[in-house]
Formats: structure tokens, sequence, C-alpha cells
């Protein structure tokens, strides 16, 4: 029974990656991913990662899809620009299949070990006592690191969407200047 | 908890890769390709979080967490390069994109 609403939630996982990918309008390809990232959410809840599943809905089902849609409501894009121009090369999309195709194969081959069933987890695997213990104890000087990069981001954001006001009606300042 | 091996997880995750990678490859539109590049970051994350459960160790889950967070300045730092492009060219397709190409 669970093997099955494994394959479910797998199948309609690259469904939906396939939707997110291949639909032709941004916004509907938004509005797949966040389905993507619930079924992904589910996958950590079957893998015994409980921890992962609520920091994927919070972080990207919450925060970056929000942010993607935010921002293709504030471009207002006309419809006949938003899509056009895209070509599958056919040739290349069969032989990228076939070699994959090739590598799935020898993996196969090589190590049959990756077919056997995981072993149980231990019993505090994939809650944050044990998680929040790794990070502090072996990875703070990372963990420190990461949030100096989410300022740098911060910073690098404002600046990138900041408009200067002189620049601002370059148009009306040039007119004026003609007029004057 | 289901009981499944690690290939069949590493299959999910390698699919959703190449079909973001395809999406990458083969759309015009900059919010797109970030949307498939946010496609790739999961499928990544499926791999390393598969890892750490296979070893029962939460090394993977810490390489998660930070993945997370490159992909959330990425995207930040991104939708912004995407604002300015917007507002230069009054669309988002990336052939107009041409300004560094000389």
């Amino acid at each position: 029974m669970m093997e099955f609403a494994f394959y479910l939630v797998a199948g309609l996982m690259l469904l939906s990656a396939g939707l997110v990918a291949f639909r032709p309008k941004p916004i509907e390809s938004a509005l797949w991913l966040i389905l993507h990232f619930f079924l992904t959410s589910t996958l950590y809840v079957f893998i015994g990662a409980d921890f992962v599943a609520v920091v994927q809905l919070l972080v990207y089902a919450g925060a970056i899809v929000v942010l993607i849609t935010f921002v293709i409501l504030l471009l207002n894009l006309n419809p006949q620009e938003i899509s056009g121009g895209e070509s599958i090369r056919w040739t290349s999309t069969v032989l990228f299949l076939c070699s994959l195709g090739a590598v799935l194969f020898c993996l196969h081959i090589s190590t049959p070990s990756l077919l056997e069933k995981m072993p149980a987890p231990g019993s505090s695997f994939g809650s944050i006592e044990a998680f929040s213990r790794t990070m502090i104890q072996n990875y703070s000087w990372s963990f420190e690191v990461a949030g100096f990069l989410l300022l740098l981001a911060l910073i690098g954001v404002g600046l990138l969407a900041y408009r200067r006001p002189s620049t601002r009606d370059h148009s009306n300042i040039e007119n004026k200047s003609e007029a004057a | 908890m289901v009981d499944v091996s690690i290939a069949q997880l590493l299959f999910v995750s390698f699919a959703i890769f190449s079909i973001g990678a395809g999406g990458f490859l083969i759309r015009k539109n900059a919010i797109s390709l970030l949307i498939c590049l946010e496609l790739m970051l999961n499928a990544v994350n499926i791999a390393f979080v598969s890892f750490s459960r296979l070893h029962n160790n939460e090394s993977g889950t810490v390489l998660y967490f930070f993945v997370i967070t490159v992909a959330a300045c990425e995207t930040a730092v991104g939708l912004a390069i995407v604002l300015n492009l917007f507002r230069l060219k009054k669309n988002i397709r990336i052939q107009e994109a041409n300004a560094l190409r000389g």
C-alpha cells in the first residue's frame, strides 16, 4: 500500500515537473511549481525526513514561489511577448535519452546494492534536534557564511532594484532642457 | 515511512533534474529559466536527503539547508536582474539580452 503511495507521488512529481518546465505561460509554471514542492515535501515525509519536509513547504512553497509569482504579476507582460521561439531539437533529445539510459543501465549492472531496501534509520533521524546538533557542532562556520550570503544578497537586490531619482524621468528632463 | 531503495529515489531525482535542464535549455523566457533552475536545485536536494537517510547521517540534511539558502539568494538576485532587463528592453526574452555581446 505504501509502495503504491510512493509510486503515485513520484509519478505526480514527474508529471508536475514536466508541466512546470514546458507550460508556455510563466504564471502556470509557477502554480504547478507549488504542487511540485508539495509533492516533494510528501516524498520527504515518506523517507522519514520530517524537519526537511516542513522547511521545504515553508521556504520553497511559502517564500520562493510567492516571490516569483509576485514578480510575474509586477512585470505585467503582453500575452504575445511571453512565449514563442522555443524549438525542441529532437535529435539531441533522443541522443540525450539514450545516453541517460546507458548510464542508468551501467549503474544497475555495476552496483546492484543500490536496489536493496534502505535500512531503517536511527530513531532521531529527521528530528529538529539531530539536525541542529549536526549543524551547530560540525558546520557552525558554514552556517555563519550562509547568513552572510543572505545579507549580501539582500544588499545586492536592493542595489539592483533601486531606481535613481535622477534617471527616473529621463525623457522628461531632456524635454525640459530642450524647451529651456 | 516507506520501504524504498536508494535507486528509486535517485531515479526520481535524476528524472526531475533532466526535465529541469531540458526546460532550461529550451525556454526563451527569463522567468521560466529561473523556475527551471529551481526545479533542478530541488532535484539535487532530493538526492542529498536520500543519501542522508541511506547513511543515517544528518550531514546531507545540513547540505540541503545550505542549498535552499543559496537557491533563495539566487532567485532574489535573478528576479532583480529580470526586473532591470524589463526596464531596459520592455520584455524579458533572453534573445534580446545581448548588451554584453559587444
